[in-house]
């Protein structure tokens, strides 16, 4: 081997080098939010249900929950997420009441409750169906470190560009692990039953 | 010199046709949705049996005021939806899918919900092979 050549391989280890560490710089905040049980995630608040009524985080103390922040109008990543939700709640066995699933829409302007109510029947298993103001859900979207962010369609309604993670909870309202989407069933399998202790 | 053109024609088009590609379009399904839905999903998986390359490039369904080709994409957490305006490569001897969390045709404007068991015509229309018709069955929400 030239020096020319061993001097366009080291080169090449350091350009390798300093790509990885930017990739691992720009990844890690979010990985490190999104996979540890030790950051404060979540908390206490109060939102509005299907009904229209006043909706307190108390309401989910003393069983395990998992939490989806979304809207109605996505068509592809929300609803393939609850559909897991579901299906994975029936796959375990422990019932509809084993663990709850909850849905926070990240957009209130057009999701009211009666929206966000017909929506949640969708999945043929009891699902939370949560709105609020736009102040309620961003003091929300902040607890969870949610990100949201409109985004004009051309010829179309808004989308909304959204933190796609499922967050998990345990019964006693720690927050355990999240389930991200392209993560396969058994992953999220293991992890819920982390949650049913 | 005659027959000479003929045979070069004939070669030539047996050549086009062994490149050319050839699509099939199948297993279309959307999930069901409710009033004040105003978009959602369809599925189909499309494969090239030729060996030439092709493009969808337009979906057209009646039932909806418009359909697009669409990408979900993760992007540190965030899950972005943007237009394939370009539309989606089908390359010679492979299998497209579009499923859910990622490549879709976003349908919008929907004046009634989906309901499962039905079905929604659709076209898509691709660079070479022209147009590809199939009916998107629409399954229960929770699949």
């Amino acid at each position: 081997m030239t020096i020319k050549r061993i001097r366009l391989l080291l080169w090449l280890l350091v350009a390798i080098a300093i790509s990885a560490l930017a990739m691992l710089l720009v990844r890690q905040p979010v990985e490190q939010a999104a996979t540890e049980g030790t950051v404060a995630i979540g908390g206490p608040f109060t939102l509005t249900d299907g009904d229209g009524r006043p909706f307190s985080s108390a309401k989910l103390a003393g069983k395990p929950f998992a939490i989806f922040f979304g809207f109605t109008h996505c068509p592809d990543v929300c609803p393939t997420t609850l559909a897991r939700l579901a299906r994975l709640r029936g796959q375990l066995g422990g019932g509809d009441d084993s663990f709850a699933i909850v849905f926070v829409t990240v957009d209130p302007e057009r999701d009211g409750p009666q929206e966000v109510d017909r929506y949640t029947a969708l999945f043929g298993t009891p699902v939370i169906g949560l709105t609020g103001s736009r102040a309620q859900i961003e003091q929300v979207k902040k607890q969870f470190g949610v990100f949201s962010q409109k985004v004009d369609q051309p010829g179309a309604d808004y989308s909304v560009d959204h933190t796609a993670a499922t967050f998990l909870f345990g019964s006693d309202g720690t927050f355990v692990a999240t389930i991200a989407p392209d993560e396969g069933d058994d992953a999220a399998l293991a992890k819920l039953k982390r949650i049913l202790g | 010199m005659k027959p000479l053109f003929a045979a070069a024609a004939l070669l030539l088009a047996a050549c086009s046709a062994r490149v050319a590609p050839d699509i099939v379009v199948e297993n279309g399904w959307a999930r069901a949705t409710v009033a004040g839905q105003g978009s959602a999903a369809a599925y189909l998986t499309i494969v090239n049996r030729g060996s030439g390359d092709d493009r969808l490039i337009d979906v057209s369904m009646p039932r909806a005021r418009m359909a697009k080709l669409h990408s979900s994409s993760m992007e540190g957490g965030v899950m972005r939806m943007r237009d394939l305006s370009d539309g989606l490569a089908i390359p010679g001897g492979e299998t497209v899918r579009l499923a859910p969390n990622g490549t879709h045709v976003m349908i919008t404007g929907l004046a009634q919900p989906l309901r499962p068991g039905e079905q929604l015509a659709a076209t898509l229309r691709f660079a070479k092979a022209g147009t590809k018709t199939l009916a998107i069955r629409v399954e229960q929400a929770a699949r």
